[in-house]
């Protein structure tokens, strides 16, 4: 193997270093129209009329549209788990009769110009009633502002074994309370859309992030009354996604629909401000739990109910972090009993979307408080608790019990006990934590928090990738699937150009493209690498026979006797002579009068297919180091340290690099990061000056290893996918080590946790510091 | 709406005479009107620096500049330099420490880091983290944006001794 198992640098990194890379607010088309959004600044009001006079007088608008021009159009529906029971629920394209977030879109202005756009829109009178917001999830009961619906949107459970039984045999009840505030995926792009409607050839074609291309698609055409085939959806360079962006949103329909109704093309790029109250947000959970255990400190059950605030309506995620909550609660531990419960609860907040580690991320944190709780009740090390409760090697495949998304939750594969101790000694943790000790004992705030991890990496489903070879015997791989940052286009250019016999530099991967491949289903969650890159490895296997036979035919050779080497083709037991170069191959593949071999029309391609039935469950343990200013409260996380396993690593350059950001935006979010709004309703943050994003001063340094112990059973590249990996612990890891660094287990149960938290608490402890420090 | 302005600047070492609103920024004349969209704009206001680019030398925000204020100046942006030693050694050790994930920041800390470098060849380890506390990523985590500015340090200094 030449390719796979590389750190090898990224394929399109030249694209980025030398600024040509095409985003979408990079691209123009000759007519365009600006489109700028008129959002409701009030969470819940009445909508009482529109005004748009003096808009309509501004130089240069084409256009404005309110919720009567598009009241044919249906609200976007959900894309993953859709449910009837959602419907009342659902986004409308514009508000009509009530707004119910600050942000929500109410109009759309089409101008000549951004700058006319948005001076225009500015112009727009809304004549709002305000209500009362509701900005508290409260349990069943309407919104009496708002009391056509109900607030509760939906409730997932998951369980198995006999809870009661369980709890009634507990040698002990342990119980923790928690809560994470909003946060926000928030790229350094911001959302953005163009739409161009060619009436001659009757394509739309619309340029997009797109996670989900070909559904976006679909979802377009089937609401402007298109056939699928009028709609082309191309994805642009992507400025980082993290679950904020490629859903269809209202913004996007209004472009695409604007598009075809004024017969111009349409450019919509959000500003910050727009992103931050408009597109879909995070977190946002209280939840109980409650664990029973024995007087070992083994789990017998786990009983949690999780509330998470879902803001203003339900979006293309449906129930997506719901569910994923409630599956993965139970995580790497045994457990005999389980009831989880997760309830969507609507507020005046901005729609809850997703963001890395979805659903993961907040029932890692809820479950590993409640260990840390456990290992403090009954006096056993935290790491020791865990170890006593994780599934051992033996017991893999293991069936959780749980499903999560349509498909059961299986740990495909893992030796838990193992990356513990690995881990461990790589770093060696334990030096670590005594070093912390000694600095508590002169005074210091230190501490060493830990948290372990399973992830849902790739839940079973389909994926489908072509391959083409052309006359100068470039290989293309085509994807539905979208680089989003990631990697995907150098990793899967790594295991087609092993398998097929070139230099992966010369591999050209082409990305959500709809027009390019008929279907695919997108890349939520860290299922790129996984199945993407697994029916790349199969359409690579056919393509590489294809070319062997197709060879040995033209050449009266068999094809056993034949390979291929840096794209040329060879004879095995020779060093020496090209035979045939792959170009040429191809070249003669094509149909026409010159193919002289091949099956009749198909030139050199290849196709893979695959299905999986089996999901893939990376798994890590994730150390944080925390280090407490006594005087601010500041606190900094200095060192990280991550053991993981994704099973076999294509690029564990990209790996690591994607669990080192991840490591970042997981601390972020335990630390800064956060999204509120006040009581009536109005966003707390709508910049970056106020968004405490993490720069490199905040940034620790994170030692990750890469452990390659159980390669995944449910692929035969044995990869388990890592993108959401780094992220997924930091929260819990973070909250245990600042608890350790004060020396009260359990005093972080509310996230994010910020230096005030910190000095009311030093201070309400004033009288016996001395005694503390001195033990 | 308001009086257009004529303003000329050198861009990339070329005489650019444009015409723009007053209120016209430097990064939309720069992506607008010059046609030069590797300098991008992740905020408009000024924290990100995904907008940075040389103005006279220094790394500036584009986004917080007035493109008249670049009248009579030379910009220096993503494209237009090549053969510059210290953004080639920046670019090389970047695609080395996996610097580089969606992209969209990375020509702000290349200006940036250039820009840096030039001033102040011989800069620390720490001076040099300072710099890149400048900008925002929200992909790499920093460490191998940081660590590839200390390499590309590194390797100019070997390269000039
Ligand atoms: S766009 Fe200029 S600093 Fe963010
Ligand atoms: S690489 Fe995506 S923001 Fe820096």
């Amino acid at each position: 193997m030449k390719h796979v198992g590389r750190a090898l640098p990224r394929l399109d990194d030249s694209v980025h270093l030398e600024g040509r890379g095409r985003f979408v607010a990079d691209i123009d088309i000759p007519r365009q129209l600006h489109m700028r959004v008129v959002r409701s600044n009030v969470a819940c009001a009445k909508l009482i009329n529109v005004d748009m006079s003096e808009a309509y007088h501004v130089p240069g608008v084409v256009a404005i549209l309110t919720a009567e021009e598009v009241s044919h159009l249906r609200p976007l529906g959900v894309r993953l788990a859709p449910a009837p029971a959602l419907d009342r629920f659902l986004q409308p394209v514009l508000a009509s009769t009530m707004v119910r977030y600050v942000g929500e879109p109410v109009a759309a202005v089409f101008a000549e110009s951004a700058a006319a756009a948005e001076d225009a829109a500015e112009l727009v009178g809304l004549e709002l009633a305000p209500l009362e917001a509701q900005t508290v999830p409260r349990a069943v009961e309407a919104n009496p502002a708002d009391p056509l619906r109900g607030n509760a949107a939906a409730s997932v459970t998951k369980s198995f074994g006999d809870l009661n039984a369980a709890f009634h045999e507990a040698d002990r009840i342990v119980e923790v309370h928690v809560t994470w505030a909003r946060d926000a995926a928030m790229p350094m792009e911001t959302r953005g859309i163009v739409a161009d409607w060619d009436d001659a050839r009757g394509v739309l074609s619309v340029w997009g992030p797109g996670r989900a291309a070909h559904w976006n698609r679909d979802a377009l055409a089937a609401m402007l009354d298109l056939p699928r085939s009028a709609v082309v959806w191309r994805t642009p360079h992507v400025g980082g996604g993290f679950g904020a962006k490629g859903e269809l949103a209202s913004e996007d329909i209004l472009a695409c629909y604007g598009a075809r109704l004024l017969e111009r093309p349409v450019k919509w790029v959000e500003d910050r401000r727009e992103h931050m109250i408009a597109a879909g947000q995070a977190r946002d959970i209280r939840a109980t739990a409650r664990a029973a255990i024995d007087s070992s400190a083994r789990l017998l059950a786990l009983d949690v109910d999780v509330v998470i605030d879902q803001g203003a309506y339900v979006r293309a995620e449906g129930t997506m972090v719901a569910d994923l909550v409630a599956a993965m609660l139970p995580g790497p531990y045994r457990m005999d009993a389980l009831r989880a419960e997760a309830h969507l609860r609507l507020t005046n907040k901005t729609p809850a979307g997703t963001f890395r580690g979805a659903g993961r991320a907040e029932a890692a944190y809820i479950r590993e408080r409640l260990m840390d709780e456990i290992a403090h009740r009954t006096g056993i090390d935290p790491m020791e608790v865990r170890r006593r409760n994780l599934i051992e090697p033996g017991a893999m495949p293991f069936e959780r019990g749980t499903e999560a998304l349509g498909c059961r939750v299986t740990l495909d594969s893992g030796r838990y006990q193992s990356l513990v101790d690995q881990t461990t000694r790589r770093f060696s943790l334990d030096v670590i934590r005594r070093r912390a000790q000694h600095r508590r004992a002169q005074g210091e705030l230190v501490g060493v928090g830990a948290a372990f991890v399973v992830d849902a990496s790739a839940p079973a489903g389909y994926e489908h990738v072509k391959l083409t070879v052309d006359r100068r015997g470039t290989v293309e791989v085509i994807t539905g699937a979208v680089e989003e940052g990631q990697g995907l286009v150098t990793l899967l250019a790594q295991i087609v150009a092993d398998i097929v016999g070139v230099d992966y530099a010369s591999v050209r991967v082409t990305t959500g493209e709809t027009v390019r491949i008929p279907f695919a289903a997108g890349s939520q969650l860290a299922r790129s690498s996984v199945m993407v890159g697994t029916a790349a490895q199969h359409a690579a296997e056919t393509l590489r026979e294809k070319i062997l036979s197709a060879a040995a035919a033209m050449l009266s050779i068999p094809a056993e006797k034949l390979t291929i080497q840096a794209g040329r083709i060879k004879q095995a037991d020779r060093h020496f002579g090209t035979i045939l170069d792959l170009g040429d191959l191809a070249a003669a593949m094509e149909p026409g009068r010159t193919m002289r071999t091949g099956p009749r029309g198909a030139g050199l391609e290849a196709e893979g297919f695959v299905t999986t039935s089996m999901m893939t469950a990376p798994y890590g343990l994730v150390v944080a180091v925390t280090e407490i200013d006594k005087d601010t409260g500041f606190i900094r996380v200095p060192e990280v340290y991550v053991g993981y396993d994704v099973g076999n690593a294509i690029n564990p350059g990209l790996v690591e690099a994607q669990i080192v950001g991840g490591v970042v935006q997981g601390m972020a979010s335990a630390l800064s990061t956060t999204l509120g709004v006040t009581e009536s309703g109005d966003p707390l943050r709508v910049n970056f000056a106020d968004f405490a994003l993490p720069t490199a001063r905040e940034a620790p340094t994170v030692h990750v290893m890469l452990v390659e112990d159980s390669p995944s059973p449910a692929n035969v590249l044995g990869v388990k996918g890592a993108a959401d990996g780094g992220l997924t612990g930091m929260a819990p890891a973070v909250a245990a080590a600042i608890d350790d660094a004060i020396g009260i287990p359990g005093f972080v149960h509310h996230l994010p946790l910020t230096p005030s938290d910190i000095i009311q608490q030093l201070r309400a402890r004033k009288p016996i510091t001395f005694e503390a420090a001195a033990e | 709406m308001s009086t257009k302005m004529q303003m000329s600047m050198e861009v990339n070492g070329e005489a650019r005479d444009l015409v723009v609103e007053p209120r016209t920024t430097l990064a939309d004349a720069l992506r607008e009107e010059c046609g030069l969209t590797g300098t991008r704009t992740g905020c408009e206001e000024g924290i990100c620096g995904a907008c940075t680019v040389l103005v006279d030398g220094e790394p500036v925000r584009a986004c917080l500049q007035f493109a008249v204020q670049a009248h009579g100046r030379e910009v220096t942006t993503i494209e237009g330099v090549r053969e510059w030693k210290t953004l080639e050694a920046l670019k090389a050790a970047m695609r080395e420490h996996f610097a580089v994930q969606c992209g969209f920041c990375t020509s702000g800390f290349l200006m940036l880091a250039a820009g840096a470098l030039t001033r102040k060849p011989d800069m620390s380890a720490a001076e040099i983290a300072e710099v890149a506390e400048m900008n925002l990523c929200r992909c790499t985590g920093y460490q191998p944006i940081v660590r590839a500015m200390q390499e590309a340090q590194a390797s100019l200094k070997v390269a000039a001794q």
